[in-house]
């Protein structure tokens, strides 16, 4: 409980982050109306994605336990997450269409994904999964049977302890939960999935129709954005699965009756560490999620050059 | 980097398939696509243009049919190495009179009445 309180700050300082940082594009009331449009139809799909997958995360979290009371289901709160936030980018993208005229121009371009990555973003996702990855097979090569028969659950240790009285005695300590195979198989099956969800939301971003051609920068930014939420939506769900993981395993590796190898508090203390961090970073990137780029229209047309302006100068 | 484009007039009576077809020809003939360059993927350009995949489809096989670009499983379609000989003046004007009495057909303009328009418009 106690490193969730201290994820709570870096989850505040996240969402500071996010509202100093947030981009908003102002455009005139009569510019760039096909790539609004579609700004405006892809969000809110994001943002139904969004409810629906918060939805499914919290009811993972509440009745995930009557379930499976060893928290199998509970685990795949922040995959139902992101799960929905990727299906309601796919929903949105896939049915956002501009409106064609009589006479409609296309540029002779390839999108690719590539001319659209968001680099830095792209970066923190496969961090976070090597790091995923790397704790879970940690967890998976070093997990043990339970005391009902149940591989990979717990994390066992054997040693041989000096009694005063009879002499040499060989003792054992088991500690769980543990993110072995137990937890790590279905959880990966999970992990596949929303990878998969990610590849067809990226798809769909680079095959959605481009509006009229003179607003082509604007909806290349608008695509940049929108596959900078998918990787985002794909982090969160990353982070948000690695915080408990390290937690455990860093719970698993403190002391019991055995001492435990350099190795092992080596990887228990970093993961005392990331667990904290990831899972405050995961609520500061949802945060950025709700408050991401957005196209505002200004109400009122703009003055044109040469105007004359209430003070008498002409507007530049 | 210049932006190459095309542009389909659903009221024209040359078929959609047709006007792509030339001005696609005509960025090849003209270098503006150079060997080798990568023209949009179908669903793309048919989703951009608002049409079907189909219609973009038949463009590039009658400009694969042409030799002007390379269609390959998995590569795509990309401009020819070597683009065909571009067309005599006599058989582009030949190309361009088609059109025009297409045009005079579908406004109801017999093919007389309309050489009879060029005939005036020549004398000045």
């Amino acid at each position: 409980m106690a490193v969730f309180l201290l994820a709570v700050p870096i989850a505040f300082v996240g969402l500071l982050v996010a509202l100093w940082r947030r981009v908003v594009v102002t455009v005139g009331v009569n510019e760039h109306g096909g790539v609004v449009e579609i700004a405006r139809h892809t969000r809110r799909w994001r943002v139904i994605g969004l409810l629906l997958g918060g939805a499914g995360a919290v009811l993972a979290l509440v009745l995930g336990e009557r379930v499976d009371a060893l928290g199998r289901v509970t685990m795949l709160a922040p995959t139902a997450l992101g799960a929905g936030i990727l299906l309601g980018t796919i929903a949105g993208e896939l049915t956002a269409r501009p409106t064609v005229g009589i006479r409609r121009s296309a540029a002779v371009e390839t999108r690719t994904l590539g001319a659209i990555l968001p680099r830095g973003r792209a970066l923190v996702l496969a961090g976070s999964t090597t790091l995923l990855v790397g704790a879970l097979a940690i967890g998976a090569a070093w997990g043990s049977t339970d005391d009902q028969g149940r591989a990979g659950r717990v994390f066992s240790r054997l040693c041989t302890v000096a009694d005063p009285d009879l002499g040499p005695v060989t003792m054992g300590s088991s500690r769980g939960p543990w993110p072995g195979s137990f937890y790590v198989l279905p959880l990966a099956a999970a992990l596949l999935v929303l990878a998969a969800l990610v590849a067809v939301a990226l798809r769909a971003v680079v095959n959605r129709p481009r509006p009229a051609l003179d607003s082509r920068g604007l909806d290349t930014m608008l695509r940049r954005w929108s596959v900078g939420n998918v990787l985002t939506a794909a982090t969160v769900t990353v982070l948000g699965t690695l915080g408990p993981v390290a937690i455990l395993l860093a719970a698993g590796l403190s002391d019991g009756t055995c001492d435990v190898r350099l190795v092992e508090s080596v990887v228990g203390l970093t993961a005392a560490v990331i667990g904290p961090f990831a899972t405050g970073a995961a609520a500061g990137l949802l945060a950025g999620l709700v408050l991401s780029p957005t196209i505002r229209v200004d109400d009122l047309p703009r003055a044109l050059p040469g105007d004359a302006a209430p003070v008498g100068a002409p507007v530049r | 980097m210049t932006l190459s484009t095309v542009t389909v007039d659903v009221l024209d009576p040359t078929p959609p398939y047709e006007q792509l077809r030339r001005q696609l020809a005509d960025l090849i003939g003209s270098g503006v696509l150079s060997p080798g360059d990568r023209l949009p993927p179908v669903r793309q350009l048919a989703a951009d243009l608002g049409l079907a995949a189909g219609t973009v489809a038949r463009t590039y096989r009658e400009l694969e049919l042409t030799g002007y670009v390379r269609s390959r499983r998995g590569g795509g379609t990309r401009v020819a190495p070597t683009a065909p000989s571009p067309p005599t003046p006599r058989r582009a004007l030949e190309e361009a009179a088609g059109a025009y009495l297409d045009r005079a057909r579908a406004l109801g303009v017999t093919p007389a009445d309309a050489v009879d328009t060029v005939a005036r418009l020549s004398r000045g």
